[in-house]
C-alpha cells in the first residue's frame, strides 16, 4: 500500500474514501439499467470484498501495535521494568506507549530510591545491631571487672567479721557490718546489670518446673527483711489456702518477687505497707500481685515503667537509688515464661504489680506452653 | 570444726590472675589447715600442677595469655595431671560458663564474689565425695 495513514482518523478517512470511491465506481460500471438482478449481487459482492479486504488491512495494522502494547503491558505487570516499548507507527497507540514509557521510567526510579534507602535502613540497623551487641559485651565485661575486686573486699570484710584478722572492737564490727550490707547491693546491682544484658540479648533461659509459691514468698520476705525494717515498711502476704503448684523458673521467679517487692520498698514511705498475695484466678492460674501505699505512678507514665533505666522523672533518681533496671528484668522474665504482667497506680495512693502464672494442674492438661523451652 | 578435720594435709593450688585474691585465698585456705600453693598464671599452674599433684586445683576462668579453660584442657590431655579435680573459680557467672566447666570435667563452678563459708563448704563436700570414691592419697 503506498498510503500509510499514521493515525485511525486518516485511517478511517481513507477507507470511507476508499468505499466511496469503489462504491462510485460500481455505480458507474453498473449505472446502465439491466435491471438484471446477477448485476446488483455482483455489486453487492464486490462491496463486501472491498469491505472485508480493508477490514483485514485495518485489523493488521490496528491489532499489531495494540497486542504489542499489551504484551508490554503484561510485562510490566510483572515487574520487568528493565525494557521500552515499542511506538510503532499508529498516532494513538504511540501516545499511550510513551505515556506507559514515561510510567515505566518513574517506577524504575522510584524502586532504584527504594532500594537505595532500603540499602542505607540496612547498613543503620547492622550498625545499631553491632552497638547493641558492643553494649551487652561492655555490660557483660564491666560486671566482671566489677566482681573481681568486689571478691577481695568482700573476702576479707567477711573474714574481719569472722574475727580470723584478729579481735574487732563493736563499733569496726558494725562498720564491717555496713560494708558487707552494702557490698550485697553492689552485688546486687551488678547481677541486674548482666541479667539486664541478657535481655538485650534475648538469653533468658527458663527452666520451668513445678513448686509450691509459698516457700518462695517466705524466702523474699525474709532475703528483703532488713531492707524493710531500716524504713519501717510492714510486708504482709496473703496466700490462698488451697493454692496449687505453679509452674516457673523458681531462680528466675524469686529475683521477680525480689524485684517488685523492692521496687515496692523503694517507693513506698517510711511507715507504709507492702503486700504480697496469690490466688487462684478461676481460670487455672494462679494470680500474684505485689501491692504498696507508696507515692504511685502517674498515669501518663504507666505505660513506661517497664522501660530500661525509666524512673518516673528524673529528680526521682535522686531520691529513689537504683539505676532502673528492676522492672525490666521482671518484664523480660515474665516474657519469658509467657506470663502476662499488668500494672496498676492511684498517685499517692500506692500501685499494685500482678501477674498470672501457669499451674502443674493447668501444665498437666496440655492447654498451657511446652514447658522446658529456652524463651524469649 | 567440720572441715578442719578433713583439711590436714590436703593440697590445694590457686590459680588467679589477681594478686589480692590469690593471697586471700593463700591466707584463708591456709588457716583451714590446708597446703596451698599458687600461680598467677596458666603456664605456671601447668607447671606447678604436674610437679605438685596438688588434691585439688582452683582455678579462675578469665586470665591473660592462657585462660582457665584452656589451662583445663591441658590437664586433661597430660596423663600426670588428667585426674586431678579441678573447680573453676570465675567471676563469669553465666549460665553458659557453668554449663561449659562441668562439661569440660570441672567437679565445681564457684561464682565470684563467693561467700567465705559457701567456698569452704564446698571445697570440703569436693573432698568428701573425691574420699568416697577412693580418690586420695
Amino acid at each position: 500500500m503506498i498510503l500509510r495513514p499514521r493515525s485511525l482518523r486518516a485511517r478511517a478517512a481513507l477507507s470511507a474514501a476508499l468505499g466511496v470511491a469503489v462504491i462510485l465506481l460500481a455505480h458507474g460500471l453498473y449505472a446502465r439499467p439491466s435491471g438484471d438482478p446477477r448485476d446488483l449481487a455482483l455489486l453487492a459482492v464486490l462491496c463486501l470484498g472491498v469491505a472485508v479486504a480493508l477490514a483485514a488491512v485495518h485489523a493488521r495494522y490496528v491489532s499489531l501495535p495494540l497486542r504489542r502494547l499489551a504484551d508490554g503491558a503484561q510485562a510490566l505487570a510483572e515487574g520487568r521494568l528493565d525494557r521500552e516499548l515499542e511506538a510503532g507507527e499508529l498516532e494513538e497507540v504511540r501516545a499511550v506507549v510513551e505515556r506507559v514509557n514515561q510510567m515505566a521510567a518513574r517506577l524504575r526510579e522510584n524502586i532504584r530510591k527504594l532500594e537505595e534507602s532500603n540499602r542505607q535502613l540496612g547498613a543503620v540497623n547492622r550498625r545499631l545491631t553491632e552497638l547493641d551487641q558492643t553494649k551487652s559485651d561492655l555490660l557483660a565485661n564491666v560486671s566482671h571487672e566489677l566482681r573481681t575486686p568486689l571478691t577481695a573486699i568482700k573476702g576479707y570484710a567477711d573474714y574481719m567479721l569472722e574475727r580470723k584478722l584478729g579481735a574487732i572492737t563493736p563499733s569496726q564490727e558494725r562498720g564491717l557490718q555496713v560494708v558487707q550490707r552494702n557490698l550485697e547491693r553492689l552485688s546486687r546491682t551488678i547481677d541486674d546489670l548482666l541479667d539486664f544484658s541478657h535481655l538485650e540479648a534475648n538469653r533468658v533461659a527458663i527452666t520451668p518446673r513445678p513448686f509450691s509459691l509459698d516457700l518462695l514468698v517466705d524466702q523474699v520476705r525474709q532475703t528483703l527483711r532488713s531492707l524493710a525494717e531500716g524504713k519501717r515498711i510492714e510486708v504482709s502476704t496473703e496466700l490462698h489456702p488451697e493454692l496449687p503448684q505453679v509452674v516457673a523458673d523458681r531462680e528466675k521467679l524469686a529475683q521477680v518477687l525480689e524485684n517488685l517487692v523492692v521496687n515496692a520498698i523503694k517507693f513506698t514511705p517510711d511507715g507504709g505497707a507492702v503486700a504480697i498475695s496469690a490466688r487462684p484466678d478461676g481460670n487455672g492460674q494462679v494470680e500474684v500481685s505485689v501491692s504498696d501505699t507508696g507515692i504511685g505512678i502517674p498515669a501518663s507514665q504507666l505505660g513506661r515503667v517497664f522501660d530500661r533505666f525509666h524512673q518516673a522523672d528524673a529528680s526521682s533518681r535522686r531520691r529513689f537509688s537504683g539505676v532502673g533496671l528492676g522492672l525490666t528484668i521482671v518484664k523480660g522474665i515474665l516474657d519469658a515464661h509467657g506470663a502476662e504482667l499488668r500494672v496498676e497506680s492511684v498517685p499517692g495512693k500506692g500501685s499494685c504489680f500482678r501477674f498470672w502464672l501457669k499451674t502443674a494442674a493447668q501444665e498437666a492438661s496440655g492447654t498451657g506452653a511446652d514447658p522446658g523451652v529456652d524463651a524469649l | 570444726m567440720l572441715y578442719d578435720g578433713g583439711a590436714m594435709g590436703k593440697r590445694i593450688l590457686v590459680v588467679d590472675d589477681e594478686e589480692d585474691i590469690l593471697h586471700f585465698l593463700e591466707l584463708v585456705l591456709g588457716d583451714k589447715g590446708y597446703e596451698v600453693t599458687t600461680a598467677a598464671n596458666g603456664h605456671e599452674a601447668l607447671a606447678r600442677a604436674q610437679a605438685d599433684g596438688p588434691d585439688l586445683i582452683l582455678l579462675d576462668i578469665m586470665m591473660p595469655h592462657m585462660d582457665g579453660w584452656e589451662v583445663l584442657k591441658l590437664l586433661r590431655v597430660d596423663e600426670a595431671t588428667a585426674n586431678l579435680p579441678v573447680a573453676m573459680l570465675s567471676a563469669r557467672t553465666e549460665a553458659q560458663d557453668r554449663v561449659q566447666g562441668l562439661q569440660e570435667g570441672a567437679v565445681d563452678y564457684i561464682c565470684k564474689p563467693f561467700a567465705l563459708r559457701d567456698l569452704l563448704g564446698k571445697i570440703d563436700s569436693i573432698f568428701e565425695a573425691a574420699g568416697a570414691t577412693g580418690r586420695t592419697d
